[in-house]
């Protein structure tokens, strides 16, 4: 069968290609696996893996690599003593000086994105579904040229490697691609705004100009980090803990770091 | 004491508040007879979550509307501790628990695979369990559940005018005297819209709504 050939030949050249990564290899090879084993239709997991491939490549290998999702034992160490206990302290403060400042409302906080959640919400978005059946037919294009022998060589891998980074996708996937996530490394937390079971100011672009700024949600959020940096700050001598922020490119209000900051300087 | 066992309790002590405000509003309330009602120092995020319980009390009145039937406040009440009882057990993975709280015909309106289990109905005891394992196999939604800084998860009524527009083909399907309970659950990238329906001591339905973020 026609197609199926192709679906091989895409596996092919997949795993090629994978196999000619420099430094992501191991990064990449796992969460192709992960995808594949999430997703029981041929086609679908097919798809899903060259978007994030493209992903990955569009990256560039060493910050696919500076940014990939800690491992369940890293997070599991850092929970206890390191960074993320110190982050997740710091935003339990702020949530209760919001509380106390915005009573009926309540701040939420984004968890630690491992891989295999990472992956999870890769393979169930709907927006990653429907880009990735386009990619596939695209590359199904692309990979029935002359060029593209059923054997992959490194010229032929070299002329998918670039023709699949430099194809579009549509829609954007609304998910970043498994293991490339911001919060794969427990180094930021996103908060939201929450009245009872009705989010009021959330993770979405169009919320800024009206939820965040406008309705003021921005202004309580930052008051209310800027309380808890305040706390850290009191009596410290050595290198104190605060939460920084917010994000300023591309603006995000929701989105704060953790810091260390000297207390001489503070 | 563990994390997790004190924001679990958290969670009961949050709706025993709750059913002290009924206490004081001079509406009957099985607050003497449980066993958690031990409430602790002023918190801060329980006395939100002991507000908002307050409004969806009042608002739940509404949802009887919905289904045409007289409210009690005592139904009202009982159906936010259920409903607690219910997604606290799920959280867990206790499946038995969840079992015992589930009653048939339960039924399912979750994302299409692969985001959820689907539109499904379990119409007999034997049906429910694999209905319900769908539900515990979903680590995304188990993993959300669990973060402990979101805790506890305030149950909400939900009034006739406030169902939210992806449940609204379903609420005919809301059985008189039955209540509609919310939750919402933020998992960052993700945040899902849970609807549970109860009947008396029981959850009769489990609906999702789920809203991806590009983050």
């Amino acid at each position: 069968m026609a197609s199926d050939a192709s679906d091989a030949k895409i596996e092919q050249y997949i795993t090629v290609m994978t196999q000619m990564l420099s430094t992501s290899a191991d990064e990449v090879q796992g969460a192709l696996g992960l995808i594949a084993a999430g997703v029981r239709e041929p086609r679908t997991s097919l798809g899903m893996r060259l978007l994030a491939l493209r992903r990955y490549l569009r990256m560039g290998e060493s910050k696919v690599v500076a940014q990939w999702a800690w491992t369940p034992e890293k997070v599991a160490q850092e929970r206890a003593s390191g960074d993320v206990k110190v982050l997740y302290e710091l935003a339990g403060a702020t949530q209760r000086a919001f509380v106390t400042n915005n009573p009926g409302f309540n701040l939420l906080v984004s968890p630690l994105r491992s891989l295999a959640k990472q992956v999870g919400l890769w393979i169930t978005n709907g927006s990653v579904r429907e880009a990735s059946a386009k990619l596939l037919e695209d590359v199904r294009t692309e990979l029935s040229k002359d060029l593209y022998t059923l054997a992959p060589t490194s010229i032929s891998i070299l002329k998918f490697r670039r023709a699949l980074s430099q194809m579009t996708v549509r829609p954007e996937p609304k998910s970043a691609a498994p293991g490339t996530s911001d919060h794969g490394q427990g180094h930021a937390v996103d908060f939201v705004v929450v009245q009872g079971r009705h989010q009021i100011a959330g993770t979405e672009t169009k919320d800024i100009a009206g939820k965040w700024k406008r309705d003021g949600w921005e202004r309580k959020l930052i008051d209310a980090i800027a309380a808890c940096n305040e706390q850290q700050r009191k009596g410290s001598t050595g290198r104190v803990p605060i939460l920084s922020g917010p994000l300023k490119k591309p603006y995000e209000p929701w989105h704060w770091v953790l810091c260390w900051e000297d207390a001489a300087q503070s | 004491m563990s994390r997790r066992w004190f924001t679990v309790k958290t969670g009961h002590v949050a709706l025993t508040l709750s059913l002290l405000f009924w206490a004081c509003q001079g509406q009957s309330s099985d607050v003497s007879s449980s066993p958690r009602a031990t409430p602790t120092a002023e918190h801060p995020k329980l006395a939100a979550a002991n507000q908002q319980q307050a409004a969806a009390s009042t608002s739940d009145h509404s949802a009887d509307a919905v289904v045409g039937r007289s409210p009690g406040p005592d139904s009202t009440v009982d159906a936010l501790k259920v409903a607690q009882r219910w997604l606290d057990a799920l959280e867990r993975k206790a499946k038995p628990e969840l079992t015992s709280l589930t009653q048939t015909p339960f039924a399912l309106h979750d994302p299409p695979d692969p985001t959820g289990c689907g539109n499904r109905v379990a119409s007999q005891q034997e049906d429910l369990a694999d209905l319900l394992q769908c539900l515990l196999d979903d680590g995304v939604l188990i993993d959300d559940l669990a973060f402990e800084l979101n805790h506890p998860h305030v149950p909400e009524g939900v009034a006739a005018n406030d169902f939210p527009r992806w449940s609204k083909r379903w609420r005919k399907e809301i059985p008189a005297g039955a209540k509609p309970v919310g939750f919402f659950i933020y998992g960052g990238g993700i945040s899902h819209e849970i609807i549970l329906v109860v009947e008396g001591s029981r959850v009769s339905a489990f609906w999702r709504g789920v809203k991806f973020d590009a983050h």
